[in-house]
């Protein structure tokens, strides 16, 4: 099987796949194009909370858009960007008067998934790209939040020029701890990095700051480490991303977070579980999917992040844990016999003698891991949902229309738990007290993961469904599914 | 390719006849029987296409076979009856589908529909990109990737109920330009020759 491509099919010719347009070309969007906004309630507030959301590889601002639009439905305004560091198979940016020369286009840019010093500064680099465009994201909606945007580049055709003055007051870009960051994948990979970078470089601290220095020269030095990214103390970003922030990561890949060169950043805790922060992981929320959560490397990398370092240490215990950082290295083959690091981290592990510690309640809040029965990757992007017959039998995910409703649901109450105003399911009130609960087989197909948790085998669970799929599922080696890496092209 | 096409109708429809009468099992399902024979006729047009790239070029077999003036209405046709299938397993599985956009065109109550959102608020959709020169940037460096000129993003909000009359088309799932969104999703998927009917 073809290592890197998930849907595990071949073509020769792309032309011949742009004979077919007319099926794909009608699609429309599944909400109503350039509509004006609705205010929201006076008793709810004056202005919608909003959601980020990064999208994964092979992705770009329409993929991720059922999703994104049943998240709007409950009451949010939620803006998905297009990454311009080579994920999007092609991305378009339109002239503007500094740059008259054109529409130009980035293409996808092809990286290995087997990982290498190179692989993980390739990724790097698309990360600080991505994480840069969030940052000027947050910039940009704040602008037009507060009326100050003008304009856009879009054609008039499709936009009206005056789109961005519709939003004036209406989008809450400002509340510290209220604004929602989610992403798929690579996206999730961002999300998580974005909000440890900027959380940890906004606060000084003995054993900080992460080192400014981006490396000249590429080395293979492990020492050297990047910086993804950077604000200033005046970001719009700065200010939002608290230890409260919700975090939304939906079928993480965790290669990213391995990189050498961030493992600084790897080794320190996820802002929740600041030494000072007393909530924990309770807004943070991982959905997964059951191809990815029988992939053992990635799952365990994943729980590494997400779980709290200081479960079994004093709080004043180094803020920076090279546990943390070669717990996620050293699933990784590779990287671990080349890296010399397993050495540094033996002789760095030393805990101080505990002092007095903040009055905080152990254990804390964790993480909430969760993931649905024959689940595929793609189920919780758009193409699951339009074309459920090739996610049934080629990605072996079913119904991946219940698999968005449950991620959704899930969503919301993450965001009510943390006080964000959200509506209900329609017809179902406006409370969800089972989707994050550890009951088993509530609701129905959807299993709980405790961070702590062994890596479980894949799910061989037969709760009813199609016996055809049933079937396939069970015949995929868990070795085929660890080697699926993205819904990626060759490579 | 228009004209080459328009020569044939005559011998088309005939044939279209032969084939149709020839289809013989009479099922007492009609939805069965057009499923069949419509999937039938697709697969031999779709293996004498991908086979014969010139005789496509130069003959559309789909029109051929239908007797339409164009190969893209033969494909439109055959899409028709062939997505059916689709609808029924998108209706099965999930909430009633409700298309949201404002002309839902014929082919898009067929397949490649978005089922029904969870919450109560109607969902609208806007694209914005504005100028990186136009908006502060306060951040230690510059973007990493100078070609990057523009932030483009998609924004999703509670929306008010448009009016039936308005104007302007509704935003497609492959943003425009689409055929060189196509093109390189094709490239970049790597699709085989005898998975490619799932798609369409």
């Amino acid at each position: 099987m073809d290592t890197s491509n998930l849907l595990a099919v071949q073509i020769t010719d792309a032309r011949r796949f742009s004979h077919f347009p007319h099926l794909l070309s009608h699609i429309k969007l599944a909400a109503h194009s350039n509509a004006k906004p609705l205010p929201p309630d006076p008793a709810q507030g004056s202005q919608w909370p909003a959601v980020i959301f990064s999208h994964g590889l092979a992705g770009n601002r329409t993929t991720y858009s059922h999703i994104c639009s049943s998240m709007a439905s409950h009451g949010l305004v939620v803006a998905a960007p297009e990454h311009r560091d080579g994920s999007c198979p092609v991305t378009y940016l339109s002239p503007t008067t500094t740059t008259p020369a054109g529409p130009c286009k980035k293409l996808y840019t092809k990286i290995s998934h087997t990982p290498s010093n190179a692989v993980y500064r390739a990724r790097d680099e698309q990360l600080r790209v991505r994480t840069w465009e969030l940052g000027l994201l947050i910039e940009a909606l704040a602008k037009i939040d507060d009326g100050s945007a003008s304009g856009n580049l879009r054609s008039p055709k499709e936009t009206p020029t005056d789109a961005v003055s519709w939003f004036r007051g209406l989008i809450d870009i400002r509340t510290p701890g209220k604004v929602t960051f989610a992403g798929h994948s690579f996206g999730a990979a961002t999300t998580l990095q974005l909000v440890k970078t900027v959380y940890w470089s906004a606060r000084s601290h003995p054993q900080l700051p992460i080192s400014p220095v981006t490396p000249t020269s590429i080395t293979d030095n492990k020492r050297e480490q990047t910086t993804l990214f950077q604000p200033s103390a005046g970001a719009a970003i700065s200010a939002i991303i608290t230890a409260t922030t919700p975090t939304i990561l939906l079928d993480m890949w965790t290669l990213p977070l391995r990189s050498p060169f961030t493992s600084d950043l790897a080794a320190l805790p996820m802002p929740h579980f600041a030494p000072d922060n007393s909530n924990g992981g309770a807004p943070i929320l991982a959905v997964m999917s059951s191809a990815f959560a029988a992939w053992k490397d990635n799952f365990e990398g994943l729980k590494s992040v997400l779980a709290d370092p200081y479960e079994h240490i004093p709080y004043s215990a180094p803020l920076k844990h090279p546990a943390l950082a070669a717990l996620l290295l050293q699933n990784d083959a590779a990287s671990a016999t080349d890296s010399g690091y397993e050495s540094e981290t033996a002789s760095a592990q030393s805990v101080p003698a505990p002092s007095v510690e903040p009055p905080i309640v152990r254990p804390r809040a964790k993480a909430h891991i969760f993931y649905p029965l024959r689940s595929a990757h793609l189920s919780q992007s758009d193409y699951g949902v339009l074309f459920p017959t090739l996610t049934r039998y080629v990605a072996k995910g079913a119904d991946p229309n219940r698999t968005i409703r449950l991620n959704v649901r899930a969503t919301m109450e993450i965001l009510r738990r943390s006080g964000i105003p959200v509506q209900g399911v329609k017809g179902k009130g406006n409370e969800d007290p089972t989707i994050l609960s550890s009951q088993k087989d509530t609701p129905r197909g959807w299993v709980c993961v405790d961070v702590e948790d062994k890596i479980q085998a894949p799910d061989t669970a037969k709760t009813g469904g199609d016996s055809v799929v049933d079937k396939v599922v069970d015949q995929v080696a868990p070795k085929e599914l660890q080697d699926v890496a993205e819904y990626g092209g060759k490579t | 390719m228009q004209s080459l096409c328009l020569a044939s109708p005559p011998a088309a429809s005939s044939s279209v006849e032969r084939v149709t009468s020839r289809g013989g099992q009479r099922s007492t399902n009609p939805e069965w029987s057009k499923w069949s024979h419509a999937r039938i006729l697709f697969c031999l047009s779709l293996l004498y296409t991908l086979h014969s790239p010139a005789t496509y070029s130069s003959a559309g077999p789909a029109c051929v076979l239908f007797g339409l003036p164009s190969p893209s209405l033969s494909l439109l046709f055959l899409q028709f009856v062939l997505a059916h299938r689709v609808h029924e397993h998108l209706s099965s599985t999930s909430l009633p589908a409700r298309h949201a956009s404002h002309m839902p065109s014929l082919l898009s109550r067929f397949a490649g529909r978005f089922p029904a959102h969870t919450g109560p608020y109607s969902v609208g959709t806007v694209d914005i990109e504005l100028p990186i020169s136009s908006l502060p940037q306060p951040f230690a460096t510059p973007c990493p990737d100078a070609e990057v000129t523009t932030i483009l993003f998609r924004l999703f909000y509670p929306c008010v109920e448009p009016d039936t009359s308005a104007k302007t088309p509704a935003a497609t799932w492959i943003p425009s330009p689409q055929d060189g969104h196509i093109r390189e999703f094709g490239k970049f998927l790597g699709l085989s020759e005898s998975l490619a009917n799932l798609f369409v």
